[in-house]
């Protein structure tokens, strides 16, 4: 049954062309942590939330007011969309879909997926590498042009891999950076690369000194976002991004 | 019926981020704590359990968080693991780096190469 996703603006924008930037929870919360940031330190508004009655029944306080766990943020030329809680398998597929349309009803020109790619030695890393997927010979260029190392051949699981597939069908630019991280444990330091990565892209100038000088409270604060992700994580097999497709050739 | 567990404790303890691998001779459990150094870990090990207490850098108090949380200095973090086999506690290694723990504890068994013929 397709479940009921409903997107709600806060406030009539004149978007144009904007970029779309996707921070769901995911390994190493990379992007979650990187929306944050970049919302922060850009100091832009709550312009639209998402819900759904098949949410579960979470509402979040911030500064003393109940506002949905997904909310959208953003400007004429940037969106955010982030969430507070980790998007259950059932709904991704809901979620995706009505995203994309609402992306296409806004003539959004790319959008672009963050996300960790779990390394069984980050410890030893000094610098994680950003990989990343793209789906058209524009989306190649933008990573060509940005010295990121493409995907080449895989499986990807979760929101993002629902995400960019739909995208792709529906004709808009999309690609998904992920950087080298911790697998469950929150690694603000592959956020701030990610972040170094999109000021690159996105001709930005988000300063990510403050997300590293409080890099040990972030991980403090998103411990239980991070459990909580990793469980639904499982639940979506995401250990499937470790296996070999079927590489005939 | 299974009790509610909470991730932090109102005498001023987290529960740390762990992850538990087993492999056939041995298991390794890192655990994330941010804000501690080296010198402020205590790691106990049985045959059966692992604990781990570790005193935080500066004490974190999040006064804009839940009702009774808002009042609570965060400054330790604790946690017994229940472990998956038994292990020999002689010869358990750790390490910290870069704010993770990781303990290598090799396993108490009786395992032996089976030559084929």
């Amino acid at each position: 049954m397709q479940s009921d996703i409903k997107i709600i603006e806060r406030e009539r924008i004149e978007f144009e062309n904007p970029t779309v930037i996707i921070g769901f929870p995911d390994i190493g919360l990379v992007g979650t942590i990187a929306t944050y940031h970049m919302i922060y330190q850009m100091n832009l508004r709550e312009v639209a939330y998402i819900e759904s009655d098949d949410f579960p029944p979470v509402t979040v306080i911030h500064n003393g007011r109940p506002v949905s766990p997904m909310r959208i943020y953003g400007n004429k030329k940037l969106i955010f969309v982030v969430s507070e809680i980790p998007i259950k398998p059932s709904l991704l597929y809901s979620i995706s879909r009505k995203l994309v349309k609402w992306f296409k009803s806004k003539n959004v020109d790319l959008v672009i997926s963050l996300g960790g790619i779990p390394h069984p030695r980050r410890l030893e890393i000094e610098k994680p590498k950003v990989y990343g997927i793209s789906i058209n010979e524009y989306t190649d260029k933008i990573l060509k042009e940005n010295n990121v190392e493409g995907f080449e051949e895989g499986i990807i699981v979760g929101p993002y891999a629902v995400l960019i597939y739909e995208c792709m069908k529906n004709g808009i630019n999309s690609i998904y950076l992920m950087a080298e991280s911790h697998a469950t444990y929150p690694d603000p330091e592959s956020a701030a690369i990610i972040i170094k990565l999109l000021n690159k892209i996105l001709n930005l100038n988000i300063d990510v000194k403050e997300l590293i000088e409080k890099g040990e409270e972030i991980k403090i604060k998103s411990r239980d976002l991070m459990k909580r992700t990793e469980t639904a994580l499982k639940e979506m097999q995401k250990i499937q991004e470790h296996e070999m497709p079927m590489m005939y050739r | 019926m299974k009790r509610w567990s909470f991730s932090w404790d109102p005498g001023g303890f987290l529960e740390p981020l762990i992850e538990i691998k087993e492999y056939g001779n041995e298991i390794i459990i890192t655990a994330d704590l941010p804000s501690v150094e080296k010198n402020d870990i205590e790691v106990y090990a049985t045959e059966n359990t692992l604990e781990i207490n570790a005193k935080m850098r500066k004490k974190y108090r999040f006064e804009r968080w839940g009702t009774m949380q808002r009042g609570v200095s965060f400054s330790f973090f604790r946690k017994v693991i229940e472990l998956p086999s038994q292990v020999d506690i002689e010869n358990v290694k750790s390490r910290f780096s870069k704010g993770v723990l990781e303990i290598i504890l090799p396993k108490k068994s009786h395992r032996r190469r089976i030559d084929i013929i």
